[in-house]
């Protein structure tokens, strides 16, 4: 299990791009825009963050609809709630362990 | 006809209970004029007093800053955002128009069973859109959210504070209500002022109300209605000023007002006071509203005259209100007057003075804010004194003569240049449906109060304060003179 959540945040945060958008999101869950609007609010191109969209996509993190120009990206919200629940059970964890250890 | 509530008190009533359901509504104005502000508050107000779901788009605005924006509030926009009650969905009207509205906005409105939206702003789709679009898309948008019954609140942007333009006004061809905010510059003071100007299916006052942004929000001052007074009592109420009460035949009609006129230091605020406490020695609550004097001066004026009034205060015989005419707007002015009129069930007030509040307005306007005044004064059967610092020695000022024809009685105070000595003389002008006695009086202030001497009898020209002994007063000082004389 923890194994399993050091790997999700290796992933989620695993660039500089990766984190900005996470921060976008969490900050502000009802965006709803395209990938080039999405990389204009964080001061990018839209090329840039197209790797990471797709990691978050795949993670479930991020959905996308529509296509070509009406293509557009959005939070899920039920996965983010989840993801953010095995951040905080992994740093209970991990921080369990630690004084174990100690 | 089914209503929605924005929660804005004084709004609901003057669009006879809140927005048409499924209605929208244009809300116009300049940068800075709370066009988001009432946006957030309709969604809040929603969702927390009414049980609505609420949706709130923008196209600007990124939603951390509307969080933060709402919070300064009170209201917790991520809390109800959590709970499933409301959406802040951001988006450019480029997408939401090329994928289709729906296919944006159905998921959101469908979470959390949303009554009411929002739109931050209209105007934005000129930014998008090309200019034979713009009406088309935004004609799009209202009847989405009308076929799914919603209730909107649709924000435009105007160019200027105090309008907008021919273009700014197209949208409310559109939409089913107008609502314009605007600021109002009068005499060095500003005022922000609410209109509505179209509501379908509501019958709805033409006329400006104020309001202000506070801490928690806006509040909208709706002007008190004007109300003709259905009692008229010849009872009489004591002035506490005997002499004054002896001329007046009794006292002031109860249930009248009087304006009280004199330049500075003629005793006008120790008349008011002596007014107060004899209205509180005989059980009358009473209140004193001062534009002009800081509480702490009021009490050292009191202290002054021996007056003790730290029993009928706490019995709330007596209540002191001092404020400046520009902490509030005129509307907030005469709704603050009628709430300390309802909780302490005044009988008698003093407003002091009429001349502070005409600083801060136009002549029509002040007009209009005596107007009501007198109304709500008349309609609660209060007797008040309405003080008057006159500028000038004799004659009547604007104010006066404006303020007469609502005034039930004119009470003059006057300085006098009497064989070189500077006196004090009070002239009664008008008192309505009833006798007076029309001596111009002597009177001074004393250790405890203002004190009727006796009337000036033998002089004329008083009201121009230089007066001169009568030609019959003369006659006697000249036989007196040559008898001396003779004498002599």
């Amino acid at each position: 299990m923890l194994a399993e959540s050091k790997e999700l945040i290796g992933r989620l945060l695993g660039s500089d791009v990766k984190v900005e958008l996470l921060m976008l999101f969490h900050k502000n869950p009802g965006l709803i825009d395209s990938p080039e609007g999405v990389a204009l609010r964080i001061g990018r191109k839209g090329s840039d963050i197209e790797e990471a969209l797709r990691d978050f996509i795949d993670l479930g993190l991020l959905v996308e609809k529509g296509h070509a120009e009406s293509r557009r990206i959005s939070l899920n919200r039920k996965r983010d709630r989840e993801i953010q629940k095995l951040i905080v059970k992994h740093i209970q964890d991990s921080t369990l362990r630690e004084k174990e250890v100690k | 006809m089914e209503r929605v509530k924005t929660g804005i008190n004084a709004l609901d009533e003057t669009i006879q209970g809140g927005l048409v359901k499924g209605d929208s509504t244009l809300i116009m104005g300049g940068p800075g004029m709370g066009k988001t502000t009432l946006g957030l508050q309709f969604i809040f107000n929603g969702a927390t007093l009414f049980g609505d779901g609420g949706l709130y788009l923008t196209f600007e605005e990124m939603p951390d800053r509307l969080y933060r924006d709402a919070l300064n509030f009170g209201w917790d926009l991520k809390a109800l955002e959590e709970k499933d009650k409301a959406r802040v969905i951001c988006t450019s009207p480029d997408l939401l128009f090329k994928g289709g509205i729906g296919a944006v906005l159905d998921d959101p409105i469908k979470e959390v069973n949303a009554k009411r939206a929002v739109v931050d702003t209209l105007s934005h789709l000129r930014l998008f859109l090309p200019e034979s679009k713009v009406r088309i898309e935004a004609y799009r948008l209202i009847n989405y959210l009308k076929k799914k019954g919603l209730t909107s609140l649709l924000l435009c942007e105007t160019s200027s504070r105090d309008g907008g333009s021919e273009a700014d006004r197209e949208f409310s061809f559109l939409a089913d209500g107008v609502i314009q905010l605007q600021l109002q510059r009068e005499r060095g003071s500003v005022l922000q002022t609410m209109t509505v100007e179209k509501m379908r299916g509501t019958g709805f006052p033409r006329q400006l109300s104020t309001f202000e942004i506070g801490g928690h929000g806006i509040t909208v001052y709706a002007k008190p209605r004007l109300k003709m007074a259905k009692e008229t009592s010849s009872e009489k109420v004591k002035t506490g000023v005997l002499g004054l009460d002896k001329i007046l035949e009794g006292g002031l009609p109860k249930g009248s007002s009087t304006i009280v006129s004199g330049a500075v230091g003629t005793g006008k605020t120790v008349l008011g006071l002596q007014f107060l406490i004899e209205g509180a020695k005989l059980g009358e609550p009473g209140v004193f509203i001062s534009y002009e004097e800081p509480e702490s001066q009021l009490r050292r004026i009191i202290s002054g005259l021996n007056w003790d009034i730290s029993g009928y205060e706490k019995k709330r015989l007596l209540k002191l209100d001092s404020l400046y005419p520009e902490d509030l707007t005129p509307e907030a002015h005469l709704l603050r007057i009628m709430r300390h009129i309802e909780e302490m069930k005044a009988k008698r007030l003093v407003f002091d003075s009429v001349s502070a509040m005409e600083h801060m307005m136009e002549r029509d306007n002040f007009l209009d804010f005596s107007k009501r005044l007198t109304s709500i004064l008349k309609n609660s059967q209060v007797t008040a004194i309405l003080n008057n610092t006159s500028r000038s020695i004799g004659g009547m000022t604007i104010t006066e003569t404006m303020l007469s024809t609502l005034a039930d009685n004119i009470i003059m105070l006057r300085f006098v240049e009497i064989e070189s000595s500077m006196r004090k003389a009070l002239i009664i002008v008008k008192v309505r449906g009833s006798d007076f006695d029309k001596h111009i009086t002597e009177y001074a202030i004393a250790s405890k109060g203002l004190e009727v001497i006796g009337p000036l009898e033998e002089y004329e020209g008083i009201l121009t304060g230089t007066p001169k002994k009568t030609p019959s007063e003369r006659f006697v000082d000249t036989i007196l003179k040559r008898a001396r004389e003779g004498r002599e």
